[in-house]
């Protein structure tokens, strides 16, 4: 199967476990030679956590289903910057 | 169907879309891969949950009645023989199971003709015949995959013997043998077949096993 371009990546977070969340995006980061992520979301109040401990905001996958894609964005807990992060590698006060 | 897809499903989203992120992290995944097994419809033929298991690791559906139920050796490898022969066979209740070293015990067993079928996750007779009679339909009889496992090596050669394109017998001892794969009996704990499940895609590359029936290992052992 090809695809053209990066892999748009929505992560729909539906437990509590995310001991796999952060290796799965590294896999294919590394398979697609980078991918994009296009939004975090949830369909009941997961109480999820993101790498730094912090709540992943909620936001019901109906609204998220409906719309062109947008990326979700959290401080990056160094600069307290509005920058997306999973690791400090990726926000740019590193 | 999981709960996720379901959902999925109720609010109109694809859900060939939807993966898996513990699928991501198994070693020789890849997503293309991934999607030819997805679309290829496999059919598990196994004499125990160890089919079951790995289809719904893979979140793959269940295309084989061979879901929560086992055989021993000798009568799985009659039905392999003939499995058109014993799935046009109509399932008669035995008894029920009295083996107190057996855990869970009391469940159902039934006969297919002079093989025994052992439904032990299960308690409802009528429960067992639903199952087995909508599951069996499913079956796709272009995309089998046969799955044992046994310590005999004469029972291991009689299996590698059978007709099937894409055929797998988990072993403790190395052999030449094309269908069996070896498995170290040091990295067995517990329960047999759910350590198989564990352990196998460790080992072996799940996605080439159950695509083309190949033996790749990913490690020594």
């Amino acid at each position: 199967m090809e695809i053209n371009g990066k892999p748009r990546i929505v992560i729909w977070i539906v437990s509590p476990d995310q001991r796999f969340i952060g290796g799965a995006v590294n896999i294919l980061e590394r398979q697609f030679n980078g991918v994009e992520i296009v939004g975090v979301t949830a369909n009941t109040k997961i109480a999820a956590k993101d790498n730094h401990g912090r709540a992943v905001p909620f936001i019901p996958i109906q609204e998220l289903s409906g719309k062109g894609g947008g990326v979700r964005r959290y401080p990056c807990c160094r600069c307290a910057g509005n920058r997306y992060v999973r690791s400090h590698e990726v926000c740019t006060c590193n | 169907m999981s709960e996720v897809t379901k959902f999925a499903r109720a609010i109109n989203f694809d859900t060939d879309k939807l993966l898996g992120d513990w699928i991501v992290c198994i070693p020789g995944f890849t997503l293309q891969k991934y999607r030819q097994l997805q679309r290829s419809r496999l059919s598990i033929f196994s004499m125990h949950c160890f089919g079951g298991l790995i289809s719904h690791t893979l979140g793959l559906p269940f295309l084989s009645p061979f879901v929560n139920l086992y055989l021993k050796e000798k009568d799985y490898l009659r039905f392999l023989s003939n499995p058109h022969f014993f799935i046009n066979k109509k399932l008669v209740f035995e008894r029920i199971s009295d083996d107190l070293t057996e855990i869970p015990n009391n469940y159902p067993i039934f006969s297919l003709g002079n093989i025994s079928l052992r439904f032990q996750h299960y308690t409802e007779k009528k429960e067992c015949i639903q199952k087995w009679t909508a599951r069996k339909q499913r079956i796709n009889w272009y995309n089998i995959l046969a799955v044992m496992n046994t310590e005999n090596p004469d029972v291991a050669e009689e299996f590698d013997n059978l007709p099937y394109g894409k055929k797998i017998c988990f072993v403790p001892f190395k052999s030449n043998l094309d269908s069996a794969f070896y498995i170290n009996p040091k990295v067995i704990k517990g329960n047999v077949v759910i350590a198989l499940s564990n352990v196998v895609p460790m080992f072996y590359d799940i996605f080439d096993m159950l695509l083309y029936g190949k033996k790749t290992p990913l490690i020594e052992m």
